[in-house]
């Protein structure tokens, strides 16, 4: 059924580093049903639009990764704290943990609502706008992707609607595992997506026949330090976005005194303690990353860079040094007796956005400092791209970022509500009859048994 | 061989378990007549939303690692198509979040209208993306064919989905809105075997054969959805509802199964990682079970009230 034929798209008929001819596809002619499309262009000559495809493809994958990035670090970040909160729980069975265990659940699951949606569209975009990629690298690049979306997301996502709804059907230790389990199944998935990222900036463990890329080393692929050194970073990173959104909601309540002292206290003091691990973690392997970028030519670096870079190892130590006197602090509470202690919950309340906006640094110097490259040494982003027309990817990108810019929008502004409104009766945990409004009956006799 | 497997199975597995939330979802408005009806609907989606939607992002993972030739060509021609299931994916799930994370009579309107639209939008892009699959790659001359074929898929899609999702909101529920449910079952099976039966037909018609395979698999198409609907009707019937809901799962699975036999995508030959996938496959089947077996009851006080 399937024939060959050469591609006429001219993007993907340039030649890698080496010399190979990247492969031509060995398949049927795509045909386009859709005329307005201008893309089938046999040959792009010099483009006279203001945006080229490839910027709007780049910009596109940019944002809704950095979407993505943004919810990917609360829920990374988030899950420890909400695990040893139950874990304390399941230990005690105090009521303080239960309700710390629900109310930072609750900002967990409605934070991983948006991250999941992201994640969607992130999915498809490698197809949509950089088959080069796949003709090139699809193998290998694929490889940890598809153990990330069949594997670890699955898991973790199967597991997390069980934790979510069964929460007065499971054994309490059971209930517990499950949610440690959609924990670490998240951190596996952080870890397949670095592998694929760390192919890209530095591939190992692959060789080219025929201008395809085949994995012939699976241990290196997944020992490359750009995926390991690069996954300590950015747990690092995750656990100090988790540790400010822990500390600084504590602090605004305990700043107005909104009668749940305890748990914003024991909060805070768990927020501060995984913060500092996250500042030592993502501070030593940002460091040690050097050891594989200044290996080999890297060409045509971006101004943006060393900007981005700058101001991310600035911020880095700024937190680092923070995170011994916050420490200190906890001791016995001192914290919580300061004569100046208003001020300070103010600042930390004032400074949540700071571990997020060095993350964005940090994935800009990553994805840019590749650039010309999307595989480095092995495939230009311009070969890379599809032979969609500029327009058409401004659509969707007009599309896609649009709906998802407003959903985090509204999404940001519920968690900050939900912050607000504090332990007193989250949604998440509660009895049904008091999870529901009230002007919303139950078509279930609403007694417990 | 095992690529293929795991595509289809993930394919399959999405088409009717989340196209169970789908019909839910398309049907959230007409079940549920009330808020409170709506939310307890909205309840006996609960765990199944993720434990659905996972296995088109598994798909998806298999497609790019498996099948990236299939991907990057059915992408680049029915570009307009994934970005509307990306859309309508996307709104469905925020309407499912959001819905009741803030009291207001318009908020929860505005949202349970977004569910709604959105969840006939997917399975209407999703079936759609179907039929070009199997019309537009490799390109069949004739535009009729390009055209009917996947809109009767897509409108297919629609029907079938209805079905399961009504079927399984009578599993999950009691009283008032199990009789509803029923009832939009019953109406919407003769409408889902119809449509299976006039695609089937239509890629006969319209598609030149190829083999011996086209002369088997649309009659198969035809009999999954009129077999299932002659098993289904006297089940919904006699509310003997699990026989129900396993023969429209059976006439969910077996037209995408169809589809993609005659599709016979060639996969990339990736041997370790077909193995490394085929060894999870036990765990992801046995946590799926483990969701299906703690929430097969219809919703009671003691069932978590969250979406």
């Amino acid at each position: 059924m399937l024939q060959p034929i050469t591609s006429p798209r001219a993007p993907h008929s340039g030649t890698t580093l080496t010399g190979a001819p990247t492969r031509l596809g060995d398949h049927p002619e795509p045909s386009r049903i859709f005329p307005w499309d201008p893309g089938r262009m046999p040959v792009r000559g010099p483009s006279v639009a203001l945006v080229s495809a490839v910027d709007a493809a780049r910009t596109q994958f940019a944002l809704l990764a950095g979407f993505h990035f943004l919810f990917v670090l609360v829920t990374l970040g988030l899950g420890p704290v909400v695990a040893i909160f139950q874990t304390r729980w399941a230990l005690t069975r105090r009521e303080v943990h239960e309700r710390a265990t629900r109310f930072w659940g609750q900002l967990y699951l409605v934070n991983y609502a948006l991250g999941i949606v992201a994640g969607i569209l992130l999915e498809l975009q490698f197809g949509l706008h950089f088959p080069g990629l796949l003709d090139v690298a699809g193998e290998v690049f694929g490889a940890p992707l598809a153990v990330e979306t069949m594997v670890a997301f699955f898991l973790e996502s199967t597991l997390l609607g069980l934790w979510v709804f069964g929460w007065h059907q499971l054994n309490r230790w059971v209930h517990t595992l499950v949610f440690w389990l959609v924990v670490i199944t998240g951190y596996a998935s952080a870890f397949a997506v670095m592998v694929a990222n760390g192919f890209l900036r530095h591939p190992v463990g692959y060789e080219m026949v025929d201008g395809v890329a085949h994995i012939t080393d699976a241990a290196t692929l997944v020992l490359n330090p750009a995926a390991v050194l690069s996954l300590g970073h950015v747990v690092g990173a995750c656990l100090l976005a988790g540790a400010f959104v822990v500390v600084g909601v504590s602090a605004w309540h305990l700043r107005r005194e909104t009668g749940f002292d305890e748990l914003f206290q024991r909060s805070l003091r768990t927020g501060v303690a995984l913060g500092a691990v996250g500042a030592l973690l993502a501070v030593g392997f940002g460091f040690s990353q050097f050891s594989y970028v200044t290996q080999g030519a890297e060409s045509g670096q971006s101004p943006v860079v060393g900007v981005a870079l700058g101001f991310m190892i600035l911020g880095g130590f700024a937190l680092f040094l923070g995170a011994f006197p916050m420490l200190a602090l906890t001791v016995s509470g001192a914290l919580f007796r300061l004569p100046f202690r208003r001020a300070l919950y103010g600042f930390l309340t004032a400074v949540v956005p700071v571990p997020f906006v060095l993350a964005i640094f940090g994935w800009l110097t990553r994805e840019i400092g590749r650039q010309p490259w999307v595989v480095v040494g092995l495939l230009r982003t311009s070969d890379a791209t599809s032979a969609h027309s500029a327009t058409t990817v401004l659509i969707s990108l007009a599309v896609l970022v649009g709906l998802i810019a407003t959903l985090a929008v509204i999404d940001w502004v519920l968690l900050a509500r939900l912050a607000r409104l504090g332990p007193g009766s989250p949604t998440l945990g509660a009895p049904p009859w008091h999870a529901r409004e009230a002007d919303e009956p139950l078509t279930f006799a609403e007694v417990s048994r | 061989m095992i690529w293929t497997v795991l595509l289809v199975g993930s394919l399959a597995g999405w088409a009717v378990l989340d196209g169970m939330n789908q019909g839910l979802g398309a049907t959230l408005r007409q079940v549920g007549r009330t808020p409170g009806e709506r939310r307890t609907v909205l309840t006996a989606l609960g765990p199944f939303l993720l434990a659905g939607e996972v296995w088109l992002v598994a798909g998806a993972g298999v497609l790019l690692a498996g099948f990236p030739e299939l991907e990057k060509d059915l992408w680049y021609v029915a570009y307009p198509l994934v970005i509307t299931l990306l859309v309508t994916w996307v709104l469905r799930d925020a309407g499912v979040w959001l819905r009741s994370r803030r009291p207001g009579v318009a908020w929860r309107n505005g949202w349970e209208r977004v569910i709604v639209a959105a969840s006939v939008g997917l399975p209407l892009s999703a079936g759609g993306l179907l039929g070009a699959a199997l019309v537009w790659l490799p390109p069949q001359p004739s535009l009729t064919a390009r055209v009917v074929v996947p809109v009767l898929t897509a409108l297919s899609a629609v029907a079938v989905t209805r079905v399961l999702g009504t079927t399984f909101v009578a599993v999950r529920t009691s009283a008032v809105l199990r009789e509803r449910a029923l009832r939009l079952a019953g109406r919407a099976l003769p409408w889902s075997a119809g449509l299976l039966a006039a695609s089937a037909v239509a890629y006969v018609v319209l598609v030149p054969a190829d083999g011996p395979l086209t002369a088997v698999l649309p009659p198969l198409v035809v009999l999954a959805g009129s077999g299932s609907a002659l098993v289904a009707r006297p089940a919904l019937a006699d509310c003997r509802l699990h026989r129900a809901l396993g023969a429209v799962v059976v006439g969910g699975v077996l037209p995408v199964v169809a589809a993609a036999i005659a599709l016979a995508p060639a996969a990339s030959p990736a041997p370790t990682l077909e193995l490394v996938l085929l060894a999870c496959v036990p765990v992801l089947l046995a946590a799926q079970a483990w969701v299906w077996w703690t929430f097969r009851h219809p919703v009671s006080s003691r069932d978590a009230v969250f979406y």
